[in-house]
């Protein structure tokens, strides 16, 4: 009797293991998704200001890449997004001003997506957001 | 005797060949003029009609200031989010290639004469990173613009509150030689177009009039 519980016990083990593992997999591919995704609405939505490779243009608009003022203001990402940005801002050591206009057409899920290419692809900050937070952060934005 | 009257051919061929020509875009018609004292019909070709605008130095800047260059122009507004920042790009790049050459101006219309004040237009030619000073932004009668671009160029340009930036507006680099006259239109924002135009501008300038 003791033999078939322990029996039972290791493979109801194995068989969470199997089943978190494979979870992981799941929100590993989820993230991946999210940024191949972010990719494609950052070309079409975002790239011709702020270039493909996220370099920005001139002293116009400021890269993405390497960003010194992403990695300080990632949370507002999702505001900025939404609602545009005006004001000077110093983004890796230079001035910017121009007034970059919001995007009111981008869902919660999109700006998510664009959140974690620009995070992960364009800073290395292996930080990754969703719709849920995406939502809290939009209703906290100060026009 | 085959080969000599080959050679002959390809000879004469090589001295009588022209240096090739750009099109002269527009409208056109005839006209009659004296030629050493016979009639002869010539073609009068289309020009861009008068325009006066004020310049990112707030200067006066009209048709008088073209006469004998040879330029680009295109339009756009420094709020675009679209087409206008990769235009721009590449315009600069040609801006670049040909800051020393006096005889060739480029010239950006704003088509958001309300926001793009000559102030601004000064602040964009300085962020954008322009470095030839024969490259005017100009800004000035809101319709009058959109007038000079459907008519004058043969361009789009006109207010659009559903598209992004609330403007439509070609893409279009326009080529216009030392008389006024319309040379070729390139899409700014594509590279083998870009390319072209820069080619084209060379054998403008070689051309004899």
């Amino acid at each position: 009797m003791n033999k078939s519980i322990l029996k039972l016990s290791v493979i109801i083990a194995f068989i969470g293991l199997g089943l978190s593992l494979n979870a992981c997999s799941d929100s590993d591919q989820q993230k991946g998704q999210s940024i191949n995704n972010g990719m494609a609405l950052f070309e079409t939505n975002c790239s011709a200001c702020h270039q493909k490779d996220g370099n920005g243009l001139a002293q116009l608009y400021p890269p993405l890449k390497n960003s010194t003022y992403f990695k300080a203001n990632f949370e507002k990402l999702p505001c900025i997004i939404r609602n545009g940005l005006k004001g000077s801002i110093t983004v890796n050591g230079n001035t910017y001003d121009s007034y970059m206009p919001g995007i009111a057409s981008l869902s919660p899920a999109e700006i998510a997506d664009i959140s974690n290419y620009v995070r992960n692809s364009f800073n290395g900050l292996n930080q990754y957001t969703n719709t849920d937070e995406v939502n809290k952060t939009l209703a906290t934005c100060v026009q | 005797m085959k080969k000599i009257f080959f050679l002959g051919l390809i000879l004469i061929l090589s001295c009588t060949s022209k240096p090739s020509r750009l099109p002269i875009l527009g409208d056109k018609s005839p006209i009659e003029k004296m030629v050493k004292g016979k009639k002869v019909i010539d073609t009068l070709y289309k020009t861009i009609p008068h325009f006066h605008y004020l310049d990112q130095d707030s200067l006066s800047f009209d048709n008088s200031k073209t006469k004998g260059k040879i330029y680009i122009a295109d339009f756009f507004f420094t709020s675009c989010p679209t087409i206008c920042p990769i235009m721009q790009k590449n315009l600069n790049k040609l801006a670049e290639a040909f800051k020393s050459d006096s005889d060739i101006y480029f010239l950006s219309f704003s088509i958001d004469p309300a926001h793009d004040t000559p102030k601004r237009l000064k602040r964009y030619q300085s962020q954008l990173g322009v470095h030839n000073t024969h490259w005017f932004f100009l800004t000035g009668n809101r319709d009058s613009t959109y007038a000079l671009a459907e008519k004058g160029y043969y361009v789009t340009a006109k207010s659009d509150t559903t598209a992004p930036g609330g403007f439509v507006h070609s893409g279009a680099f326009i080529l216009i030689d030392k008389l006024g006259r319309i040379r070729g239109t390139y899409d700014g924002t594509l590279d083998e177009e870009v390319e072209k135009l820069s080619q084209d501008m060379a054998i403008l300038k070689n051309e004899k009039e």
